[in-house]
This record gives structure tokens, sequence and C-alpha cells, in this order.
């Protein structure tokens, strides 16, 4: 069973300062989505004014079955021509093919109520008579203009053979003789011309809809784009403010080493000298008792002053400043090796790392030491630090008694300092994460951009 | 008789340190200066064995300070007296001139021993 691990920000950024990338990914992300929803919202407009724009050019195809019903068809009408005769025909054909058939109108029919042919610019259809459908009976029924498209396998269009490579649209239309005889007028619409009419109807609107997609498109990347602004210029103030944090901690750091070396270190010094001089004076005298009281004093406060002293080094580091990170991980080990915990530490060469990530590495090296120290009851402590090309990495291990990580994740229990440094891990764009588990030792490992 | 000048910024250091060399028999304090300027002209007067030196001083500091006397004569010893175990400067100090450098929070015991081994090396190789 691997050991419970938490890993705290998978994010990598190309540099301590630079965020840009967090933001600008999801911008292209919302452009290209963007993009994808103009393609298909315009594909669906496309689709839906298509159909409506064959609405409408059947709508058209009524009402052009309609005027030319009444204005042409209508005052040709004779009922000389229901009862077959030959001279009151030829004038309505003549009339009908000057007038009707031309531009989209391919046959023209006569129907009786009874369903019969009275008259067809196709001779060979007048006499026959079909069976009704039911666009017919509904125009003959209710005077609606009824357009549909033409099923050409039906027997009363036997004559349309040579339309068969074009869809036809019939349309009927009730009419009355000058006699009052009811009769049905059908005419033959070629479809091509029809759907050319919707496609000019849907291409009048395309533009129009495209256009304003488009422009909302563009529009929405500019408020897009002003936002991640906005969020990359919040991102550098709070990385700014997070490094002045550190500054000023730094600055205190070193306020407060100076105030003790300058100050409590020298004058616990004059203390020790000052009883140890005291002490060697009663003993000259013979009060070995009090002399003895006062060489315990001077030892105690030359043990007080050694802690100081490391204390001070502990607070600000002078071997990481002066000498950089390995001296001081080896100083920080020293106290263990002094306990007899074993310990190795391990430092890739040549790192050369900004000043930031040092301390950085540093700081979380000496927290998990101390937890370590404090609670691991360790037999041995390894440090390593390698990089590869753009990260460095620290690895902090102990075989000690190990912690419930659950813990360590939990906001009203301890391991505060870890929990700073992984804060801060994050915010200089590395990982940092810890391994662990009861009696089975911990690992604490941060990886952090190198430039 | 190996005789001392002490240089420290800090007045209860300088007094306990010339009270406890005064207790044995063959150290004694011919003078002490508060900072490195005070201390060159005070070594050129009183030629002691050994100037125990605190680096860290304002002014010219100890380091300066052991410069200018190695400068002013280079059989002058300086041990270096310091409070922090800083590796860098107390190299530095060496570097100047220094033969060796004692903590301050040292047993009194290692204290006089340093002193007299510093004064008493520099004789040997002197004779020898």
């Amino acid at each position: 069973m691997l050991p419970a691990m938490w890993l705290f920000n998978g994010r990598r950024r190309t540099g301590w300062g630079i965020l840009s990338a967090t933001v600008t990914k999801p911008l292209v992300q919302f452009a290209l989505a963007g993009v994808l929803a103009l393609v298909v919202l315009s594909t669906i407009l496309t689709l839906i004014l298509d159909q409506t724009g064959l609405s409408e050019a059947i709508s058209n195809a009524r009402q052009f079955t309609s005027l030319m019903g009444q204005d042409v068809i209508q005052p040709s009408l004779t009922d000389a021509l229901l009862e077959g005769g030959g001279s009151a025909r030829s004038e309505f054909d003549q009339t009908i093919r000057q007038r009707v058939i031309q531009g989209p109108v391919v046959r023209v029919k006569l129907w009786s109520t009874a369903g019969k042919v009275v008259y067809s610019d196709e001779p060979r259809l007048i006499g026959h008579s079909f069976a009704l459908e039911q666009d017919q009976i509904t125009a003959l029924s209710t005077g609606q203009v009824v357009a549909n498209p033409t099923d050409l396998s039906r027997p009363e269009n036997v004559y349309e053979a040579n339309q068969r490579d074009r869809q036809l649209l019939e349309v009927y239309m009730r009419l009355h003789t000058p006699g009052g005889t009811t009769v049905l007028y059908e005419n033959y619409l070629r479809f091509d011309v029809v759907q050319a009419t919707g496609r000019q109807i849907m291409l009048n609107f395309v533009p129009a809809v495209v256009g304003t997609l488009v422009l909302m498109q563009l529009v929405q990347l500019s408020l897009a784009w002003s936002l991640a602004n906005k969020v990359r210029e919040g991102q550098r103030e709070r990385e700014g403010l997070l490094m002045r944090a550190v500054d000023a901690a730094e600055v205190e750091r070193r306020r407060i080493a100076r105030d003790l070396h300058d100050g409590t270190v020298q004058d616990l010094t004059a203390v020790s000298l000052a009883l140890e001089v005291a002490s060697r004076q009663l003993r000259r005298e013979g009060q070995l008792t009090a002399a003895e009281t006062l060489d315990y004093a001077a030892a105690e406060t030359r043990t007080s002053v050694r802690q100081l002293r490391t204390l001070f080094v502990d607070i600000y580091p002078n071997s990481l400043r002066d000498q950089g990170l390995e001296v001081a991980l080896r100083d920080l080990l020293g106290p263990f090796g002094a306990r007899g915990i074993a310990t190795a530490l391990s430092v890739g060469p040549d790192l050369r790392l900004r000043a930031e990530a040092e301390r950085l590495l540093y700081r979380v090296a000496r927290e998990a030491l101390r937890n370590v120290a404090a609670h691991a009851r360790a037999r041995a402590v390894d440090v390593r630090v390698a990089a590869d090309n753009g990260t460095v990495s620290l690895v902090v291990r102990d075989d000690g008694s190990g912690f419930d990580t659950a813990a360590f994740t939990s906001q009203t229990t301890g391991h505060l300092g870890l929990r700073l440094l992984n804060d801060l891990t994050r915010d200089a764009g590395g990982t940092f994460e810890v391994s662990s588990r009861p009696r089975a030792g911990t690992e604490v490992r941060v990886e952090l951009p190198r430039q | 008789m190996i005789t001392v000048v002490l240089v420290d910024d800090h007045r209860l250091v300088r007094a306990g340190l010339e009270q406890l060399l005064g207790l044995t028999d063959d150290i004694r304090v011919v003078g002490s200066a508060e900072d490195g300027s005070t201390a060159i002209p005070l070594v050129a007067e009183r030629r002691p064995d050994l100037v125990l030196m605190d680096i860290s001083m304002p002014g010219v500091d100890g380091i300066e300070a052991t410069r200018a006397l190695m400068a002013q004569d280079p059989s002058t010893r300086v041990l270096v007296l310091t409070s922090v175990s800083d590796q860098e400067r107390i190299l530095e100090s060496i570097q100047a001139g220094a033969l060796g450098y004692v903590m301050k929070d040292a047993e009194p015991d290692e204290l006089f021993d340093r002193i007299r081994s510093a004064v008493g090396d520099c004789e040997s190789s002197a004779h020898a």
C-alpha cells in the first residue's frame, strides 16, 4: 500500500513572474468554443431559414395560383368549355398557352367536381376521369388554395414523364363558370424555381444573421480579453504583495538577528564573564559554596548564549546567504548527527538557482527537518536536491513514525508551517507534496521552476 | 607575562574580560578600546603580546582593524573574539591576519589556553 499523498497545485508555470499562460489558455479555449458555437448556430439558422424560405416560396406559389386563377382563368372560363365545345376549348387553350404556360408553370388542368379532366394543355388527358386526391377534395370543399409536391406516380401525371428529373409543385384552386358550375383549377409549378425563390428570401436574411453572430462573438472576445487582463493584473499584484511580504519577513528576520547579536547576546556574555570573575574571586576567598553557585550560573548563561546563537543562525542563515544551499542544508542536518540520527545529503551539481527559489527550498527543508526532530523519532533522515531542464526538486525523507496526512489538510490542526510553505510554493509556480502514513515515515517533496 | 589589548564595543564585555584575565597569573590587560579606529593607535602605543579583537563593531570593524594593524606592524598578534559562528566572517578576519578565533561564550579555561597558545606558537616560531 502506497503512503497517502496530498498533491498541491499541479500547475506548472514558466517562471516566478510569468502568469500569462494561465490566462491565455482559457482565452484561446473561449475563442475556439465561441467559433464552434458560431458555426453550429449558423448551420442551425441556415437550416431554419432554408425551411422558412421554402414555406414562404410555397405560400408565394399559392398566391401566384390564386392571382392567375382570378385574373386569367376565371374570366376565360365558359360553360361551353365544360360541355366540350371545340371553339371554346380552342380559345381557352390559346389563352392558357399565351398567358399561363410560361415561367414556373409547366402544366394546367381543369377538373370537374366528379374527377373528370375537362381541360388540360396536354390534350390526351381531356375526358379522362381519376379519383380525386384529398388536396383536391379540400380545395373544392373549402375554397382554399392548396399546394403540395406532385406525386408523379399517380395516373393523372403519366404525361409528366419528361419532368421526372424535376420535382413539381401542384396547386389547386376552386373556380366557377359563369353558369355557376364549380370546377377545380390546377397548375404545376417547377419546384426548383419555387425553391430558388425561397433561397433568395433566405439569402436576404443569412448575411444579417451571421453578421450579427460574428459581431456578438467579437464583442464577447473583447470582453473576455479585458477580463483576462484584469485577472492577470490581479495575479501580478498578488504575486507582488506576496514577494513584498516575504521580503518584509526577511528584513524583520535580519532586524531580530541584529538585535539579538548586538543586544541580548552581548549582555548575556558580559553577565557570564562577570559571574565567572565573581566566582573565581569567591573561590580565592574560600567561599566555595557561593563560588560553585556562581560557576553554575555562569555556565548556564554561556549555554543560553549558545542557544541564542543557534536561534540567530536559524532565523537568518548566513550560510545560505554566503555559502549557498548545500552548506546551509548541511548546517541544518548537523544537529541530527549529534543526536545519533543517520543523515544523508545529496545536492546536484551546477544548480544555479534564483535567490527566491533557494530561500524557499531552504525554508521547506528547515520546516520539514524541524518536524522530523520534534515528532518523527526517526533513525535516518535524507535530504536530496536535484534539477532537470526546467525544474528543481527538494525531497526530505525520514523513516520515523509518520502521521495521518488528513491532519495536514485540516485547517484546525497542526502543521501550520508546512501549509504556509505549501501556499508559498504554489504562488511560486511549484508543487508541494507530503506523503506519509503512521509508522511508515514521511516524505516532503517540493518542485519549483528554476527560472 | 602576556600583555593583552581588548577591543570590543560592549563596555560590560570589556570589563568582564579584563577582570577575568586579571585573575590569571600570566595574562594582563594593558589597554582596551571600544572600536577599531581607537584600537589602532592604542596597539601602536602599548605594543601588547596579543590583541583580542571583536569582529562586529560600529565604524571600523574587527576585520578592517586587523588589516590595519597588520599593515602597521606585521608582527602584531590578533585573536578574534566573536559571538556568532559566522564562518565567512571568521575566514575573512584570518585572511586579514588574525591567528585564530575564540567564541565569547567559550569556557574561561579555553579562552586562557587559546591566548597562551596564540602567543606561545608565535614565540616558538619566532625562536625557531
